[in-house]
């Protein structure tokens, strides 16, 4: 039986057109708080229950609303505009849906979908909950909340588990935990943590909170984290990404909403994907992937072009031309007697006494300290691609036009766009369509079919299949995914040779 | 330069054989610090002098006095190792002295070029207010002097400090009125303390702080600035450096820092302009966001519509928690929630977070499109497309996505200019300037017609649309009358 209309819907027509699975890498659950909140009492007592209901960065219950529009304007950026409402509720059936998995299994031939991952919502948060008891209680709640309601439905779905990962210590734990103990297959790891600025934290501890800098938990982290990408090699799952920055930097207006939410997924993406890479990970962890979630594909493409770009200019074969000890003194000065009029010639004296400053003349650096992309191992263009485009996966969801640049950009790269519905979520009005809309893509001739079955199928099989040959064992899929996992990649190598071509 | 020489290069050649000219709308001017003290000095005394040296900040970059333990400590980020080419030193002197850049622009393949700042641009964003004005005032008035001759290939852009209002229309009235400059640079942001943390701890607002923008929840009303803008014919620009900022801040790498710092800063200004109703309000003025790129605007754009789609006013019954037909839900728990229990699903009401219900709303709080009078998805197009305009290196691949009208949303076209980025790192031989954006259409991501946008026609409209006469006495006057005429 199906719970929703009785007509095929587009999606469903779509999907029996095709000669693949649809996969879908991003859907949610909207928890159901009760069963939840008791899942969280059983894990750290009553007490804990209370407290996270009342933390700030629980998610739970915002401070906003409790502010008066003078104490916002007081707090400001401590008192940003949360959203309004996240998921559907005109139509109940969709917001019964992903409250109850077995309602959502039901429906997932409605949605033209196979089988899906299922990520959080209010669990997105529990990572990055600054309350050490707190936020371990929680991610261990949530992953066994998760692991036991949708047991009943892993040919179809998948839940994801969230890893607390403020020390390496504690995602080790909770990655054995979930993946080794519970056996869940899919995990979403902080894409970075706030931490107090020591001598900052010393002098005022009460301040420790707002004084903090960002850990992107690969380059200059307060720790290693190596152990934790080998953990994940070793029991066999892809780190995924998905952090909230809403309230983060420039998106924390008092007001709007839309200010703060546009961009804020891609901003947390940049961060961790530039430290993976830059930090070496993907050199040293060759087997791993890696997927940023909700944010598209145009980010990394740009991200891309901006790396691109920066190791041309700023490779350590160059550097040196914008070394000062390399600047001809003696020409410079002719030059500015010759050509500066008074205003040159008279003061250039001064430049070398003590006027010049660090960001025009430089000083003096090390050798060591100059080759950025050395723990990236990058020392030829092709070297940026290989640490880039195979590793990264980007969750893009179907209606988003630039998820074209995945497949049709100016660098001749295929990057690895996977399709997440976002079911569950706002973005979604109605469930029927999400996987629908992504076929406007071929539809609009934007991409081909094969590529709409790269983004729906052969890239979600590889992100998580690539890591875990077994991901989609005793799943609807398995039998596409083995055959798919088993088979050379099209266009493997062709992609270093190919051109600009847009 | 002899012109035998000029021709040698290949940025000459390819100028040669253009039919329009090739203006560059972000270059840049190393400062020659002797020559800025003596302004600085002018403008706030020798006193003010010391302590710009004395400052953590561009003139000595406190990182270097520290040892690796207290970077970690303090965790200061890593300031760029050097910003200029400097082995060519002819390139570093050209890029002091005027006159210089002046004989070497044809080398380039450069017919005029707006000369952006590089100290200057910190200067912006100098929490000191009597060092902020003082050193936006000696560089302007240096700028002033040291330009003036050259004013037929090159204008200098004046800096426009923006912490009030006031301090920008007193600016504003200054570099235009008194120095006769016409091309403004204003910060994207101002850092501001929070009151409730300064008050017990001022010292805090250097780490604890947030962003004005502008647009959207200022400290102030900017819309005196806009009109003054207007009123003077200044096109505002942006360029504000956020690397060592939030999540741009690592103790040792650099090119961390540095890549995409630019375009979050545009962005965040950006959005605030028009979200917060300054393209509705002051429709005749036109804003350059600079070496970002325009990959991040088409990002932004698709983003906006898309978000417009899904939660304009009345998309926002959808997810109203008051839509929800409780007696159906209710009916959909008990039949397939069932493993809840009857008893959770009593309390469910009850244990509702904020996160996936809400809190209480307000109905006035909630059309967060209003203030930018987006009632349909057009508005926006109307609102952003014709009113942006992007800067982006000759050697960004990514600025063929501004012409690629089946990507964008609307199949528009985004306002991409020309952007050299000479006299710093990023060009590290100025006379490929021409030639490396030329590599655009050499790589078939650019047609002749999109190339003679970006270097031309784009940049001739984002100046000329406030002010016409912005091109008149330059050795481009004639082809700009001409695109205008056109038009």
């Amino acid at each position: 039986m199906s719970a929703g209309d009785n007509d095929p819907s587009r999606s469903a027509q779509i999907r029996a057109r095709l000669n693949h699975p649809v996969i879908d890498a991003d859907g949610h659950c909207t928890e159901f708080e009760p069963a939840f909140l008791d899942y969280l009492r059983d894990v750290g007592g009553a007490g804990v229950v209370e407290r996270y209901k009342a933390i700030p960065d629980s998610g739970f219950r915002y401070t906003w609303h409790q502010m008066s529009p003078q104490q916002r304007l007081e707090h400001r950026a401590l008192a940003f505009r949360p959203l309004w409402w996240a998921h559907p509720k005109k139509n109940t059936l969709d917001n019964a849906t992903t409250t109850i998995p077995r309602l959502h299994y039901e429906r997932m031939d409605e949605f033209g979908i196979d089988f899906a991952i299922i990520y959080p919502s209010i669990g997105l948060l529990a990572p990055h909950i600054s309350d050490q008891e707190i936020r371990l209680t929680a991610c261990r709640a949530f992953n066994k909340f998760n692991a036991d309601i949708y047991a009943d439905f892993s040919d179809r779905l998948t839940p994801v588990a969230v890893i607390p990962a403020n020390t390496p210590q504690e995602a080790l734990d909770e990655l054995d935990y979930a993946v080794g103990e519970r056996k869940m297959k899919a995990v979403q790891l902080p894409a970075f943590i706030n931490r107090p600025i020591p001598a900052l934290a010393r002098k005022a501890p009460e301040m420790a909170g707002f004084l903090t800098w960002v850990d992107n938990l690969c380059v200059d982290s307060a720790y290693d984290y190596d152990p934790v990408w080998a953990k994940c090699q070793e029991l066999r799952v892809a780190p995924t990404f998905h952090t909230v920055t809403v309230g983060v930097g420039s998106r924390a207006t008092l007001s709007n909403f839309m200010f703060n939410f546009v961009g804020h997924f891609a901003a947390s993406a940049e961060v961790i994907c530039k430290a993976l890479l830059i930090g070496g990970v993907t050199r040293r962890f060759p087997r791993l992937n890696f997927a940023f979630q909700e944010a598209g594909v145009a980010w990394a493409v740009h991200l891309y072009g901006g790396l691109h770009m920066a190791w041309a200019t700023h490779n350590v074969g160059m550097i040196r031309d914008l070394d000062p000890a390399n600047l001809d003194r003696a020409m410079f000065e002719d030059l500015c007697r010759k050509l500066g009029g008074p205003l040159y010639a008279e003061r250039v004296h001064r430049l070398w006494q003590g006027d010049a400053s660090d960001l025009l003349l430089g000083t003096p650096e090390d050798d060591k300290d100059l080759d950025e992309w050395a723990p990236a191992g990058i020392r030829t263009a092709d070297d940026l691609r290989e640490r880039f485009v195979p590793h990264f996966y980007f969750g893009c969801e179907g209606e988003d036009l630039l998820n074209v640049l995945a497949f049709r950009n100016p660098f001749g790269c295929r990057f690895n766009a996977v399709f997440g519905s976002d079911i569950g979520h706002f973005d979604v009005h109605d469930q029927r369509e999400a996987a629908a809309e992504a076929y406007e893509l071929v539809e609009k001739g934007l991409i081909s079919a094969d590529d709409y079955r790269e983004l729906v199928f052969a890239n979600p099989v590889r992100l998580h299949g690539g890591v875990n040959p077994d991901f989609f064992k005793g799943t609807r899929v398995e039998r596409d995914a083995a055959r798919l996992l088993a088979a050379p990649r099209a266009g493997e190598g062709a992609q270093a040779a190919a051109g600009g071509a847009r | 330069m002899s012109t035998a020489e000029a021709r040698m290069t290949k940025s000459a050649a390819i100028r040669a054989r253009l039919k329009h000219p090739i203006i560059d709308s972000d270059g840049h001017i190393a400062e020659f610090e002797p020559a800025f003290f003596d302004y600085l000095k002018e403008a706030g005394g020798a006193r003010l002098v010391e302590r710009f040296k004395a400052m953590d900040g561009p003139y000595r970059f406190g990182w270097y006095t520290l040892t690796p333990e207290e970077r970690l400590r303090t965790r200061k980020p890593r300031p760029g190792w050097w910003l200029h080419p400097t082995r060519n030193a002819l390139d570093r002197a050209a890029s002091s002295m005027p006159r210089l850049l002046h004989r070497r622009l044809d080398q380039m393949g450069l017919d005029f070029t707006i000369i952006y700042p590089s100290i200057g641009m910190f200067a912006l964003h100098l929490g000191d207010e009597e060092m902020r004005r003082a050193a936006c005032r000696a560089f302007n008035s240096l700028q002033a002097d040291i330009f003036r001759e050259y004013a037929d290939r090159m204008t200098p852009v004046a800096t426009v400090p923006m912490h009030t209002p006031q301090e920008a229309i007193e600016e504003l009235e200054h570099v235009v009125k008194t120095l006769r400059l016409k091309a403004v640079l204003m910060p994207a942001f101002v850092r501001r303390p929070i009151p409730a943390l300064a008050e017990e701890h001022p010292q805090a607002s250097r780490w604890a702080f947030w962003l004005d923008t502008f647009g959207i929840d200022s400290a102030y009303d900017y819309d005196p600035v806009w009109a003054k803008c207007l009123e003077l014919r200044v096109a505002p620009s942006f360029h504000s450096p956020t690397a060592g900022m939030g999540m741009r801040a690592s103790l040792s790498n650099s090119m961390y820092n540095h890549i995409g710092h630019f375009a979050a800063s545009n962005e965040a200004v950006c959005k605030s302009l028009i979200l917060g109703g300054v393209t509705r309000r002051f429709p005749n003025l036109r804003f350059a966001f600079l070496e970002g790129g325009v990959g991040w605007a088409c990002t932004l754009l698709g983003e906006l519509v898309g978000h417009w789609e899904k939660h304009n006013l009345e998309a926002l019954a959808n997810v109203d928690p008051a839509s929800l037909d409780r007696e159906e839900i209710g009916r959909l728990l008990r039949e397939y929630g069932g493993d809840y229990g009857s008893e959770r699903i009593e309390r469910w009401e009850r244990e509702r977070s904020h996160l996936l219900w809400g809190g209480p709303e307000e109905r006035a709080n909630l059309d967060e499109w209003a203030r930018a009078g987006i009632v349909r998805k057009e508005d926006i197009r109307e609102l952003f497309v014709p009113k942006f305009y992007f800067g982006c290196e000759g050697d960004d691949r990514m600025t063929a996505l501004a012409f690629d009208t089946k990507k964008n949303a609307f199949g528009a076209r985004l306002n991409a200019i020309y952007s050299s980025d000479l006299g710093h790192w990023d060009l590290p031989n100025m006379c490929d300037a021409a030639a490396e954006a030329w590599e655009l259409v050499e790589r078939e991501l650019l047609s002749e017609d999109d190339f003679r946008d970006f270097v031309f026609a784009n940049a001739v409209r984002a100046k000329t649309a406030v002010n016409p006469d912005f091109f008149k006495g330059t050795i481009v006057e004639g082809a700009v009358n001409s695109l205008l005429a056109n038009a």
